[in-house]
């Protein structure tokens, strides 16, 4: 991708507010991420209270059923949510984007067998295949991303095909080869290049998708019970019916908040973005 | 070309797009009449208005666009004056369409008889059966067989669906219909083929007809007069007959030469260079002066109007007389 | 059409191929030893006599290919294997689950299906920049947020704080309503659980259908029918939504698979007695043979769906009804 085409994709999504939005959502889930041991008042793993206190001054966001700062756990759950469901995206994006690459750009009998394949992942209900999988691994960070990235890459897989076809159409790749470039050639100089905007899009929504379903599978006790996400919080404040008392306020509204917050600064940030990649999408608002 | 029991007849029509770059002048000032019986040819390149004055007749604008000013009158009625209400009665049943693209102009999800139907129980109180009946008449006048009025609109080919078209145009006898580029995207054969069955009927139900083209050549022999529309102005209003020997506005020329010449010595197909003007900001002056081979300072000051020629024709040209109209120049 | 069907149903016969081998190779290729998986963690407590039971019941003592062919002779006399927890055969326990689950997300569909209709038609038609960044983003909001933390949310506030609803299950315990109380009392259970699956679903449909409609209304078929003099009524309910519509059948049939996915969160979240939850009970206790039962026949019901929906959408279509003769 050229310096050029990038300063100008950067200027169209500067003047998509929504782009803006999302992009600022991210920039302060990324702090929090990476300052969490300073930001948090206390190491999320120790008891430093009393089981389940309400907030004070001194537990902003009370205690939860062992005594352990919830603001803390809150903020290094950014670490596990986020890290665990951007890992997972990228890796379903990488097979996404070669399975599309190679789909489009090959086409005849390799493309029927993997768009078959791409059909089949996305009708068998996603959420029981995981819980299945997930289950019969047992609970780790690295099963959780191995069993969410074998479902999330079939979508972007459909779409980088869409835009591989078009290209393979465009006049420079036609000429390239009818000029006989070798294949490795037009994909790493004509095709990929062009393709890697629409991927990063991708990977964005991709990203929050993982998030939610991360989300669901440690609120289901399928997470990895030792490296507290969000989801994880959740699981616990469930399990100890939190929102039968006073406590849901702040034991079960903030991780939530947080979750959509991240799942929205991602969602906007990957619309505007896909929109600026995209022209013909931009008439959709 | 007299106004006096004129079918259609606009006076100062204006009609503009209010977009965020700004106001888009696409109609200003027409004035027009239109005879019964008659059939008029509306030309003039892409982008010049002649879609937004024919629809702005049966004033089909929607925002960001609005008839800004004017006069339409229809069968001695002001249409300016009609609610939206009252002007879906005037619709269909005074004055019909046949649409730019015919491919995409029929509902894809209802049969071609339906679409027929609808639109003359929407006008006339008749009985579904008459309706039915009525639409396969319609359609055996048109050259389809009665029997595919039960077929869906991807059933029929490009021509096919410009002759459905027409059948459902004329569904309520309409006074006035207008053909909107009708026949582009249509093969050679195919065109002169829907061109021939409009005209045709045209002369045996003595409608009026107003044939919006951008293609001059192809207008000129069944026309029976002429407008020539350049930057939302009317430019040159004439007879058809004879019209092609002698057009009087230098626009009027370039349309008339960009006709390729088979057996013409040396002449080729020429085109008007420049492009169309920015309908935001026209030019000073004679809107065509930026591209006219003939142009001197004072087109570009000084805007020419319409006037009468010394042989009956109308022309807006501040060298009129040059070209052969013998110009009036008093205003 | 007869293509078109014929071709459907061998993809949907090959998506149940895949799931059923799925369901026999998974626990067969895990880490660990086979008879662990399909015996139960427990399975080391038992003597060896009743190990060698359940390795000759599995067949595991002979090849992956004999054990396949076995797998399917069970499966084609609907024998699931027996719940490790609860001894009873998994097809019985996921036949009493199935209705509540069909309950809850069918009617979470119609809901969500609908007022996305409504709600999109209506934005198409206020078109305007403010109503749109704001009917976007507001609809973003909502499907952020993960729809079993919105059912905790709905339960906290509704049930718990206003009393206004019941905090969870199916029906009333203890109670032995009959006829007219029977159903209200059943209504009532469902409305917070299917509030959440709507929330989950609806934003989707919603922004669909509004593309659609905008996409629609732009076209020269509905600008016809407005030149022809139709009411307004006619031009938008006849014309534009019928057209409209068809990409929502498609998205209805996504949405069936993502309806059963939901169940599972909020069916868990509103100790409600389907499938779903059942899949969460057992996937919590690793009882492996109900968890690959539940997880077969979710996705028998929604390959189903999909089918259903593959034969009804050509009477939605003529063209894919009546391919063109022409061409």
């Amino acid at each position: 991708m050229s310096t050029s085409r990038l300063r100008e994709i950067l200027k169209t999504f500067r003047r998509n507010p929504l782009g803006v939005v999302g992009v600022s959502i991210l920039c302060a889930f990324l702090f929090v991420t990476v300052f969490a041991d300073v930001i948090s008042p206390y190491d999320p793993y120790e008891r430093v209270g009393k089981p389940f206190e309400k907030p004070s001054t001194t537990h902003l966001l009370g205690t939860n059923d062992i005594g352990q700062d919830l603001l803390s756990e809150m903020i290094h759950g950014a670490r596990i949510s986020l890290g665990l469901g951007f890992v997972a995206a990228t890796i379903a994006m990488t097979i996404g984007t070669v399975v599309g690459v190679v789909a489009g750009y090959a086409g005849g009998i390799v493309d029927t067998i993997l768009m078959r394949m791409v059909d089949i992942v996305l009708v068998i209900p996603f959420l029981p295949l995981m819980i299945l999988l997930a289950a019969l691994l047992g609970p780790s960070f690295w099963n959780l991303v191995l069993v969410l990235s074998v479902i999330i890459w079939a979508r972007p897989a459909r779409v980088i095909r869409a835009q591989v076809l078009s290209l393979k159409e465009r006049g420079h790749v036609v000429a390239a080869r009818s000029t006989g470039g070798t294949v490795a050639h037009i994909l790493f100089h004509h095709v990929i290049p062009a393709v890697l905007p629409l991927s990063l899009a991708q990977l964005i929504l991709a990203t929050r998708t993982t998030i939610l379903i991360e989300a669901s599978l440690s609120f289901l006790g399928l997470g990895d019970p030792i490296s507290k996400s969000w989801g994880t919080i959740l699981y616990y404040a469930q399990a100890r019916s939190a929102f039968l008392t006073g406590a849901w306020l702040w034991w079960i509204l903030p991780p939530g908040l947080l979750i959509s917050a991240a799942v929205l600064g991602f969602a906007f940030t990957g619309y505007a973005l896909e929109e600026t990649v995209n022209p013909r999408l931009r008439g959709r608002r | 070309m007299t106004e006096i029991g004129a079918l259609l007849k606009l006076r100062d029509v204006s009609t503009s797009f209010f977009i965020d770059q700004g106001e888009v002048k696409a109609v200003s000032d027409v004035s027009l009449a239109v005879r019964r019986g008659e059939m008029i040819g509306l030309v003039g390149e892409s982008g010049c208005g002649k879609t937004t004055l024919g629809l702005s007749i049966m004033k089909l604008i929607d925002a960001p666009g609005r008839i800004i000013g004017g006069e339409i009158w229809l069968n001695g009625v002001d249409l300016m004056q009609k609610t939206e209400k009252e002007m879906r009665r005037i619709r269909w049943k005074d004055v019909a369409l046949i649409p730019q693209s015919a491919m995409n102009a029929l509902n894809p999800v209802f049969k071609i008889g339906q679409q027929i139907v609808e639109s003359i129980r929407a006008h006339e109180r008749v009985t579904t059966k008459a309706a039915w009946s009525r639409t396969k008449e319609l359609l055996d006048m048109v050259g389809i067989k009665a029997e595919r009025v039960r077929d869906y609109p991807h059933e029929f080919s490009g021509g096919m669906k410009q002759r459905v078209s027409i059948a459902m145009a004329l569904a309520c006898s309409p006074e006035l219909l207008l053909s909107d580029e009708s026949t582009t995207g249509l093969d050679v054969m195919t065109e002169a083929q829907v061109l021939g069955l409009i005209n045709e009927l045209q002369s045996s139900l003595r409608m009026a007809v107003i044939l919006i083209s951008h293609d001059l050549p192809l207008v000129l022999d069944i026309s029976d007069s002429l407008a020539i529309i350049y930057a939302g102005k009317l430019v040159e209003l004439a007879e058809a007959k004879g019209f092609a020997a002698r057009p009087v506005h230098p626009y009027s020329q370039g349309l008339i030469h960009s006709i390729p010449r088979i057996h013409g010595e040396q002449e080729t197909c020429e085109s008007i260079p420049g492009s169309p003007p920015d309908l935001i900001h026209p030019p000073e002056g004679c809107k065509f002066h930026p591209r006219c081979a003939f142009a001197e300072p004072v087109c570009g000051e000084d805007e020419p109007e319409l006037l009468e020629q010394a042989d009956g024709r109308l022309a807006a040209c501040h060298f009129a007389e040059r070209f052969g109209g013998r110009g009036d120049v008093q205003s | 059409m007869r293509k078109f069907l014929l071709g459907k149903i061998l993809q949907y016969a090959i998506v149940m191929a895949v799931v059923v081998s799925l369901n026999f190779l998974l626990p067969r290729l895990m880490p660990g030893t086979p008879i662990e998986m399909l015996g139960g963690e427990g399975v080391w407590l038992l003597s060896q006599a009743e190990r060698d039971a359940i390795t000759a019941k599995h067949g595991l003592d002979k090849s992956l290919g004999q054990q396949y062919i076995q797998y399917l002779a069970n499966l084609f006399r609907g024998e699931l294997g027996h719940s490790y927890n609860w001894g009873q055969p998994v097809g019985q326990m996921i036949a009493k689950r199935l209705p509540w689950t069909l309950l809850l997300t069918g009617t979470a569909l119609i809901l969500s299906t609908s007022f996305g209709i409504l709600l999109g038609t209506f934005a198409s038609w206020r078109r305007g920049k403010k109503s749109d960044i704001l009917s976007i983003s507001a609809s973003m909001t909502v499907s952020s947020m993960p729809s079993f933390w919105l059912g905790m949310v709905l339960v906290a506030i509704f049930a718990v704080q206003l009393k206004l609803l019941p905090v969870f299950g199916a029906r009333s315990p203890w109670t032995d309503y009959t006829g007219f109380r029977l159903v209200l009392d059943v209504l009532e259970h469902l409305i917070l659980p299917v509030t959440s699956l709507v929330l989950l679903t609806l934003s989707g449909n919603f922004l669909l259908m509004r593309y659609s409609m905008l996409d629609v209304l732009g076209s020269d078929y509905v600008f016809m029918a407005r030149a022809k003099g139709m009411t307004e009524g006619a031009v938008v309910y006849r014309h534009a939504m019928r057209n409209a519509l068809l990409p929502m059948a498609t998205a209805f049939m996504l949405n069936v698979g993502f309806m059963f996915s939901g169940a599972i969160v909020t069916e868990t979240v509103f100790a409600y007695p389907g499938v779903g939850r059942m899949m969460y009970e057992a996937a919590l206790a690793r009882d492996y043979p109900l968890l690959q039962g539940a997880f077969l026949v979710i996705s028998i019901t929604v390959i189903g769906a999909n089918l259903l929906s593959d034969f009804l959408y050509p009477l939605l279509d003529p063209r894919v009804r009546r391919p063109s003769r022409e061409h």
